[in-house]
């Protein structure tokens, strides 16, 4: 498989001028970071690859239209989120999402059992955020992305980012046992 | 200030609010407990970013492509729009066979792609060449199962030791006649033991040897 060259907007440029194979380029760029996203704010593998499906299909349908306001991938993301929000919203009415399924979490070879314990209580806690907080911790500690990047995925101002980054971690910090919320 | 109004404040001061240069003074002038506030968010943040990239399960990217192809066929009005199969990483549902096949490459992450030539063959639908992991995906995400004798696991134990390969470590998925390179065999699509981790095995018809093992997904 060659890695094809051409930046993402060339790639969307590309699609447009009717190259379907371009859209499965920009996929095979990000699909993982989507993956990663939606799994760590919906917490279910099934959920996460409904909403993974349903977002990049719509973001295929819709690929004419891109005009090039916000980068692709900043738009690939934001259509992931708003398709999270919208599978948590549709799931609180379902119990079973309490808890979620973790069992992608468990220790492979060569895993020390410690640092699967973290993990799983890290995912546990994030689980115990409000979504909003849940979506900036996410993507600026988990993922990665600069708080500008992840601002402009939420559609946010910075501050607001940093604001429920601070008021998520404080929250993380107690319930993983670094902090005392009560003081 | 309550307590919980100083954490917060010092957790924003952290984050660079409410901007970078009151925040500095906010930290510099902090009291003693505040090197014990910013020690907790520092291990928290390390706790999340230590928090591994997760990669789309093959099975969710062989449904992808498969409803790409979906898409295009409904644009050509090829056929009624059908439901997009649930991308189920465990439960990998067959595609309508409706219209011509197109199927994509597999979106598959650059990495996972296998650097062989990968022809679909046998009584099926035939496939231009393509890589060893869009092949395994497209066979999963459409369950064929055309192996002759190596369905049974004895059998199909026995034929990847005589081909020089390791024994399955989970069942049998699918698989199908497949030709690599101008060589002959059979693609075997197992599970591996671990969630959206496949492993894909091509032994020549013979079992005499293998033409291509590689491990996607996860």
């Amino acid at each position: 498989m060659l890695l094809d060259a051409r930046s993402d907007r060339a790639l969307l440029a590309a699609f447009q001028a009717g190259d379907r194979r371009a859209f499965d380029e920009v996929v095979r760029r990000y699909g993982d970071r989507l993956w990663s996203v939606a799994l760590r704010v919906v917490r279910d593998p099934d959920d996460a690859a409904d909403v993974v499906q349903e977002a990049l299909l719509a973001a295929y349908r819709r690929a004419a239209d891109y005009r090039g306001e916000s980068e692709v991938g900043t738009w690939l993301h934001r259509i992931v989120v708003n398709k999270c929000i919208d599978r948590i919203r549709h799931d609180r009415s379902r119990p079973h999402t309490v808890l979620g399924r973790r069992h992608h979490l468990l220790p492979g070879p060569g895993d020390p059992a410690e640092q699967a314990t973290t993990r799983l209580a890290v995912v546990d806690a994030l689980g115990h955020l409000p979504v909003p907080q849940r979506l900036a911790i996410v993507l600026v500690d988990v993922e990665g992305y600069p708080v500008a990047e992840a601002a402009a995925i939420l559609e946010v101002p910075v501050g607001t980012v940093k604001s429920r980054c601070a008021r998520g971690r404080i929250r993380l910090a107690a319930l993983l046992g670094h902090l005392r919320e009560d003081g | 200030m309550t307590a919980g109004g100083w954490l917060t404040r010092l957790a924003e001061a952290d984050a660079g609010l409410p901007d970078e240069e009151s925040a500095a003074r906010i930290l510099a002038a902090g009291d003693p407990g505040t090197a014990n506030v910013l020690g907790a968010l520092a291990a928290t943040r390390a706790e999340l970013a230590a928090l591994p990239r997760e990669r789309m399960p093959t099975a969710v990217a062989g449904a992808l492509a498969a409803g790409f192809d979906a898409v295009d066929r409904e644009a050509a009005g090829e056929v009624p729009p059908a439901p997009a199969p649930r991308p189920d990483p465990d439960r990998v549902r067959p595609v309508p066979p409706n219209g011509p096949r197109r199927r994509r490459a597999l979106l598959l992450s650059a990495a996972a792609a296998a650097l062989v030539g990968v022809v679909l063959t046998g009584p099926a639908p035939t496939s231009p060449p393509t890589d060893l992991a869009s092949a395994a995906g497209r066979v999963l995400a459409e369950q064929t199962m055309d192996v002759g004798g190596l369905a049974d696991p004895a059998e199909l134990a026995s034929c990847l030791i005589r081909a020089g390969t390791t024994a399955p470590g989970g069942p049998l998925l699918a698989g199908r006649p497949v030709r690599v390179d101008g060589v002959d065999g059979v693609l075997l699509v197992m599970a591996t033991g671990n969630r959206g981790v496949v492993r894909a095995v091509v032994p020549t018809r013979g079992c005499d040897r293998t033409l291509a093992d590689l491990t996607v997904g996860g």
